[in-house]
């Protein structure tokens, strides 16, 4: 892929289009859009949409073999539903008068009785019914009969640059559309030696044709261009990309990639401005 | 799948490559009946049992000859009694006072027993018994021993008392402090070992044994240079001819001497030469003469001189033969025997024996060592004893022993050997400081081996695996350096024989034909095979092969134990004949075999089902002769076979396992065999460094440094091995996903690259904790010190800030968080010099004893308080640091492959997968080709085929799946079967051209980090004497300019630079030479003056820089009457 083409190509109209799409996950075929550029969109979904985290423990008691250290690293990376809008940024000063409040508040108060139990995170109660635990199985901590847990939490909004706790997703993916190029003559359609090869399950002989099953699938891996090196051909065409995303659940993958969006928008925003600055001041 | 709860049994999840004949149960059945330091706690009991009393017996009498009558103690009966100590106060304290492992560890006490003896007094014709035993001193107790209050308890009574249910035991607690023994591997003893050295062109034969009986240790040895034959015997101040010693032990004439030795013309011929050198002495009374002419009594009377020959002969000559005069012929056998061996030898007949095969070794445990010690410290009792009670008969009519026992001497030498190492002047080191750096570490280190020979000699041959280590000596698990080769492991299939009485073999011996030495027929001298029990010649038999096979048979149907080894040498050889040993012997290595009849296992499928549900046991195996514990020396005698489908009809045993010849941080490596051999060595080196679960008793243990990874994790790929030992309940490591992948710059030479997300989700945290301990000592006159804050008018206090974080009692708060200076502990005392008492009058005349932290910070973790064994105060706290992984902190994985981190690199700068997945390291493909570490490869896939698959993968040497079984899994689940993947780059987006090989690998976090080794220093503290700077992090010192760095400047001529660094930056000072003597002069701060000491303040003085240093040097050499003398010109 020459350089020429790309830019030829990319001046030709974006598109996106749903491929996949659910509670937790989404995948966007980003038509026109170069993977380097998407790329940016990925790597800020990673580190620079914010959501909330637990930041601070206030351990009243803690009987439990698990050091606080550990316990409040343990709670800070429990997922929790973010309200959009609802807290503050990191950057957005606290003021006085209406502003939004800094953090949730959530606490932890539990004790075993006469046998041993496992803390979960669904026996953490938040003050704010918006924000609670993502999912309510995690385990916490063991207790042993007698030992018990008093803690209070304060969760704040965050980014994935400071701290892992804060990213909104566990996948995040943003790679050129694959491109299978078979050649019509030459194929016995029998031997099936490529639809073996491909681990992925992406060809598939289908009527006596050999088709492409599931394109979005396929990783270039190339086994099948090895089996049948005549015939088929596998590149990669990085002038589109699929954007693949997997949310933890404190925000849904709709919401992520909007804001996502909306931080790159802001960042090239800043940008922009401190260079006007910069050339105003430069005259 | 859930694991909810407790523990996952790894076995139910595990996937292993189907083997046809799996004998698994079979060691596991052996490791669980045998646990892993079954041979120190099996020495210990045997020498609690039986050698203590054989100590004894050698010390039965103490006679005291008074004026008017002779006195005689019995010592009837000893017995180590249940542990007990004394506390402080005179209290006892036992068992039910806490007088556990667990508190002794804690208090820091000494964990151990009294030996108790009943005495009977015989005192002209009376005769009486002491009515109460006597303590005559305390043995430290080998923890989980025949003793030890943890014997015998289940898991919950050990968690009860505090400890760690998989503890191994067998080491000691020494002042709270856990000794482990080293075994010493010694050459056998009892046995002949011939031998041919060539000394500056001369060829000298030699023929040596070690005899061993009780607390002797004699060697005695034949020499032949040229034709001449000697003796070397202790005690005797020369070598004595062979003909002399044979004569005085009473074989008198040449030819029976000669007839002894053997009835071949030719080595007859070898002998002539010493019997007409010697032949002047004729009779056993001249031979007697002759030697105690040459003992220390040489120059007493005659008589003296022949008892003090007979008594050497009869004592110090093969004791194992036994003492006393009876045994005489017997060991003028067992000489010829050995002169027998020196000539063939000679002649070259038979080859010198091999020093460094494993059937002329024995290794020394804690029960002979401890023997040794208690033997030495018994005779140096006994001879006080001796004293006092002579002394005090004249004055007392005492004469009860109890009354003289001065129990304190045998317990501080043990005590003393246990805590220093120190046996004798030449054997240091025996006792180690058990390694609870992880517990494969504990483990390791309690299955080491030492060899006593010196590490800076070469000695090649002996550090070289020798093919009779297989089984028995792990051929994998050494040290890199000076000491490689010399300090082993046992191999995991390695068993320690035990004894079995000599006199019940000798009976067996005898029921199946054999001939005795002392009525052998002219015919079994000529050509039958000779018998040797235990090293001692004890007959003959006709038949060698029938015989050896009808004692075997008693093996085989358990009428004599496993231990047992019966071999017979030289079968086929028609030019020697052929010698049958039999060994009871303990400190043998064996290892199991299994019999093989006729090509076939005895071992059924059906044997393995039963071992497997519990029907059956090892030991049963054992009785039953299906599977049979062979050492060294019976080596000799199979045909082995690795594999099951190797077999043969010539063979006569197959290996149990192929996997267990390793030792056990060998046998964690997965795929080990697919390695290049010095890697997996590195990997055992490195094991034993890796931050895991040290031990399950954390709560109840107070070390002074420990680590605690903060999620260790099963491995996914592992062996078999790996659980059996228990090493899945304490991991020492975590399953990361490894991509191999060059990274800008970030991870060559060795780094690596870590995803900094999973860092802070907690991969690779750990835990250390240091603790700090300080004791109020109570002084004579009554003062003592005192746990408090202390007030500010007190001696060198630090400032109210350091002090915040203490409570009343002079203790810090749980969890409260210190920093570098902060106090730990606060103490007060009374100042501890004189000088500081005057100086201190007007104020309060109290110091500060308090303990500060040094070079690092964290929280209170635990605070013990206590009284230590002298009845003071002692506060314990322990300090945790977190540990999160940082640039330079050192990673391996388990084949030796180790690196630091280079980069803490951010997710979204990491490559990832077209699913989505990113490494959490990245490691530089260069690692590999020169190392050819492949099992890390297939590690690597089979890794990531459990963690799809959710299974556990085994990954057992030699038995595991192969590349192309692996290859098959990971693309039935839809993975490329190269386990390699598309990867895309993080920074860009765009796809990498060549596939990425990803995997999971387990990484182990070793004990390097950073935050304990990093220093730097602007200005800081100064030596009192040159004033340069100290040295060394601990010090807070300054960073070295050594003589190469110095060059690095010289070579550029940055000469201002080095003398900044030198002088300036280091101890410059001024000094004030007089121009007329060149001496150093003075100020003189009351006259505001220079003054010279020789000139007065008239002259003039010149001040110079100069190195303090050199200052000191002359200020020395005035000190020793030498005049320097500087010279002072100005430089323009
Ligand atoms: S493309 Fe090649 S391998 Fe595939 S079915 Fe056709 S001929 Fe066979
Ligand atoms: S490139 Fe790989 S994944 Fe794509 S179709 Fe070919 S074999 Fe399948």
């Amino acid at each position: 892929m020459t350089k020429k083409s790309t830019s030829k190509k990319s001046t030709r109209s974006f598109k996106i289009e749903f491929i996949e799409e659910s509670d937790n996950r989404i995948m966007v075929l980003l038509r026109n859009i170069p993977v380097t550029m998407a790329n940016s969109i990925r790597r800020v979904i990673i580190s620079h949409v914010p959501t909330l985290a637990i930041e601070r423990v206030f351990i009243f008691r803690n009987d439990s073999l698990m050091n606080d250290d550990m316990l409040a690293h343990r709670l800070g990376l429990i997922p929790l539903t973010t309200p959009l809008g609802k807290y503050a940024l990191p950057e957005e000063a606290p003021d006085e008068e209406g502003s939004k409040p800094e953090y949730a508040e959530l606490t932890l108060t539990i004790e075993a009785k006469d046998k041993p139990i496992t803390v979960l995170s669904s026996d953490i109660k938040s003050k704010d019914p918006d924000v609670k635990p993502v999912s309510g199985d995690i385990e916490i901590v063991r207790l042993a009969p007698g030992q018990g847990i008093e803690a209070e939490m304060w969760a704040y909004m965050g980014r994935g640059k400071d701290h892992a706790k804060w990213s909104p997703v566990s996948v995040s993916v943003v790679r050129g559309l694959p491109v299978i190029r078979i050649k019509k003559t030459g194929c016995n359609k029998k031997c099936k030696k490529c639809v073996e090869a491909c681990p992925k399950g992406v060809l598939a002989v289908k009527k006596g044709q050999l088709i492409v099953k599931d394109l979005y699938k396929c990783t270039t891996c190339g086994l099948c261009m090895e089996a049948c090196p005549d015939i088929i051909k596998v590149s990669i065409d990085e002038t589109s990309s699929i954007l693949y995303l997997e949310s933890i659940g404190q925000l849904r993958p709709i919401e992520i990639l909007s804001l996502a969006f909306d931080e790159v928008i802001k960042k090239l925003d800043d940008f922009y401005s401190s260079l006007n600055e910069v050339s105003l001041e430069n005259v | 799948m859930s694991f909810k709860s407790g523990r996952i049994d790894v076995n139910k999840f595990l996937v292993s490559r189907p083997l046809k004949y799996d004998t698994w149960p079979i060691v596991r059945a052996m490791i669980k009946e045998f646990g892993l330091s079954k041979q120190h706690i099996d020495s210990y009991n045997e020498f609690i049992e039986k050698g203590i009393k054989e100590i004894m017996e050698e010390n039965k009498y103490l006679r005291i000859l008074t004026p008017n009558e002779e006195v005689v103690y019995e010592f009837i009966d000893i017995w180590v009694d249940k542990p007990q100590t004394t506390e402080f106060d005179g209290s006892i304290l036992d068992e039910s006072h806490g007088y556990i492992p667990s508190i002794c560890r804690l208090r820091g006490y000494t964990y151990m027993a009294p030996i108790k003896v009943r005495v009977k007094i015989r005192r002209g014709e009376i005769e009486e018994e002491e009515p109460n035993p006597i303590e005559i001193g305390k043995i430290p107790v080998m923890v989980k021993s025949k003793i030890c209050v943890l014997h015998g308890k289940s898991r919950e009574e050990l968690i009860e008392l505090g400890e760690d249910p998989d503890d191994p035991g067998g080491y000691f607690i020494i002042n709270g402090s856990e000794r482990a023994i080293v075994a010493l591997e010694d050459l056998a003893s009892n046995n002949i070992i011939t031998q041919k050295e060539v000394t500056s062109g001369t060829e000298t034969y030699t023929s040596m044994i070690l005899s061993v009986k009780g607390s002797l240790r004699n060697h005695v040895t034949v020499n032949m240079k040229k034709n001449n034959i000697t003796v070397k015997i202790p005690f005797l101040l020369t070598e004595i001819p062979f003909s002399i010693v044979m004569k005085a032990l009473g074989v008198v004439t040449d030819g029976d001497i000669a007839a002894a030795v053997s009835r071949d013309p030719e080595i007859i011929e070898e002998l002539s030469h010493t019997l007409e050198k010697y032949s002047n002495i004729q009779t056993q009374d001249e031979a007697l003469i002759y030697i105690g002419n040459r003992t220390q009594a040489f120059q007493q009377p005659l008589e003296r001189r022949v008892n003090r020959a007979r008594h050497i002969l009869d004592k110090y000559l093969f004791p194992h033969v036994g003492i006393g005069p009876q045994y005489r012929r017997r060991k003028a056998y067992l000489l010829a025997e050995m002169v027998r061996r020196v000539i063939e030898l000679k002649l070259g007949r038979r080859k010198p024996d091999d020093r460094d095969h494993y059937a002329n070794k024995r290794l020394r445990l804690a029960g002979p060592l401890l023997g040794q010690i208690f033997s030495k410290s018994l005779k140096s009792l006994l001879k006080d004893l001796h004293y006092n009670i002579t002394k005090n008969y004249l004055y007392s009519t005492k004469i009860s022993l109890s009354y003289f026992v001065r129990s304190s001497k045998i317990t501080r030498r043990f005590a003393y050997a246990l805590a220093t190492g120190t046996w004798t002047q030449r054997t240091t080191g025996v006792t180690q400081m058990l390694d609870r750096t992880n517990y494969l570490s504990t483990l390791s280190h309690l299955r080491r081996i030492q060899s006593p020979l010196s590490r800076s000699r070469p000695q090649f041959e002996a550090r070289e695996v020798h093919a009779s280590h297989l089984g028995r000596v792990c051929p994998v698990e050494s040290p890199e350096g000076q000491n490689i080769g010399l300090v082993k492991n046992l191999a995991l299939s390695a068993v320690v024989s035990n004894e079995y009485p000599t006199e019940l073999m000798l009976d067996i011996l005898n029921k199946e034909g054999l001939i005795p030495v002392e009525e052998a027929p002219d015919e079994a001298w000529e050509g039958f095979a000779r018998v040797f029990l235990n090293g001692d010649f004890v007959g003959f038999t006709p038949e060698p092969k029938e015989f050896v096979d009808r004692i075997r048979s008693y093996r085989r149907s358990g009428k004599i134990p496993a231990s047992v080894s019966i071999s017979v040498r030289h079968l086929d050889d028609d030019r020697l004949l052929p010698e049958v040993y039999v060994e009871t012997s303990n400190a043998r290595v064996l290892r199991p075999l299994i019999r093989v009849v006729d090509g076939k296992p005895l071992l059924t499928e059906e044997h393995i089902k039963r071992v497997a549900e519990g029907k059956l046991t090892f030991q049963d195996l054992l009785k039953m002769g299906i599977i049979e514990l062979i050492d060294a020396n019976e080596e000799y005698n199979i045909l082995t076979a690795f594999f099951v489908d190797e077999l043969t009809k010539e063979h006569t045993h197959l290996e149990l396992a192929p996997y267990i010849f390793l030792g056990i941080t060998a046998s964690i490596i997965p795929f080990a065999e697919h390695n290049q051999s010095p890697r997996n060595s590195y990997e055992a080196a490195m094991a034993k460094q890796a931050l895991g679960v040290p031990y399950l008793n954390l709560l109840f243990r107070m070390d002074t440094r420990s680590h605690l990874l903060e999620y260790p994790q099963i491995p996914i790929v592992q062996t078999r091995v790996t659980e059996l030992i228990g090493l899945n309940d304490m991991p020492i490591g975590q399953n990361l996903v490894v991509a191999i992948l060059s990274y800008e710059s970030y991870n060559m030479e060795d780094a690596v690259v870590i995803n900094r997300a999973a860092a802070d989700r907690g991969l690779l945290r750990s835990f250390f904790y240091k603790t700090y301990e300080s004791s109020a000592r109570i002084y004579t006159g009554g003062t003592s010190d005192k746990f408090e804050v202390p007030e500010p008018t007190v001696k060198n206090y630090i400032g109210e800030d350091a002090y915040r974080n203490l409570d009343e009692d002079g203790l810090p708060h749980l969890e409260a968080r210190l920093t570098r200076g902060d106090v730990v502990i606060g103490k007060t005392g009374p100042p501890r010099f004189s000088g500081e008492y005057r100086e201190s009058q007007f104020m309060e005349a109290r110091r500060d004893y308090s303990t500060t932290l040094e070079q690092f910070s964290g929280t209170v973790d635990r605070v013990v308080f206590t009284i230590n064994n002298e009845g003071e105060l002692t506060a314990i706290v322990k300090v945790r640091e977190h540990r999160i992984p940082e640039l330079g902190d050192k990673v391996a994985s388990r084949h030796g492959q180790k690196g630091v981190i280079g980069l803490l690199a951010d997710p979204e700068d990491m490559p990832y997968t077209a699913d989505g997945i990113v490494p959490d390291l990245l490691i530089n493909p260069h690692a590999f080709p020169s190392r050819m570490t492949v099992g890390q490869f297939l590690e690597s896939i089979a890794g990531k085929y459990g963690a799809l698959a959710g299974r556990f993968v085994d990954g057992s040497p030699f038995i595991s799946y192969d590349y192309d079984d692996l290859a098959k899994l990971l693309r039935e689940l839809g993975f490329e079967p190269m386990g390699t993947e598309i990867m895309y780059d993080g920074r860009t987006g765009r796809r990498f051209k060549a596939s990425i090989f990803i995997g999971i690998v387990y990484y182990q976090k070793l004990h390097h980090m950073v935050a304990d080794k990093m220093h730097a220093r602007a200005h800081g503290p100064v030596q009192i004497l040159t004033r340069q700077p100290t040295e060394g992090r601990s010090r807070d010192g300054g960073l070295r300019i050594g003589d190469m760095e110095k060059d690095v400047f010289v070579a550029y001529g940055a000469s201002s630079i080095i003398k900044e660094r030198l002088l300036d930056a280091s101890d410059k000072t001024t000094i004030f030479i007089c121009e007329k003597c060149g001496l150093e002069g003075y100020y003189d701060s009351r006259e505001k003056k220079l003054v010279c000491p020789v000139h007065g303040p008239e002259s003039p003085l010149t001040p110079v820089n100069v190195s303090y240093a050199f200052k000191v040097l002359l200020d020395e050499m005035k000190s020793m009457g030498i005049y320097p003398r500087l010279s002072v010109k100005e430089v323009v």
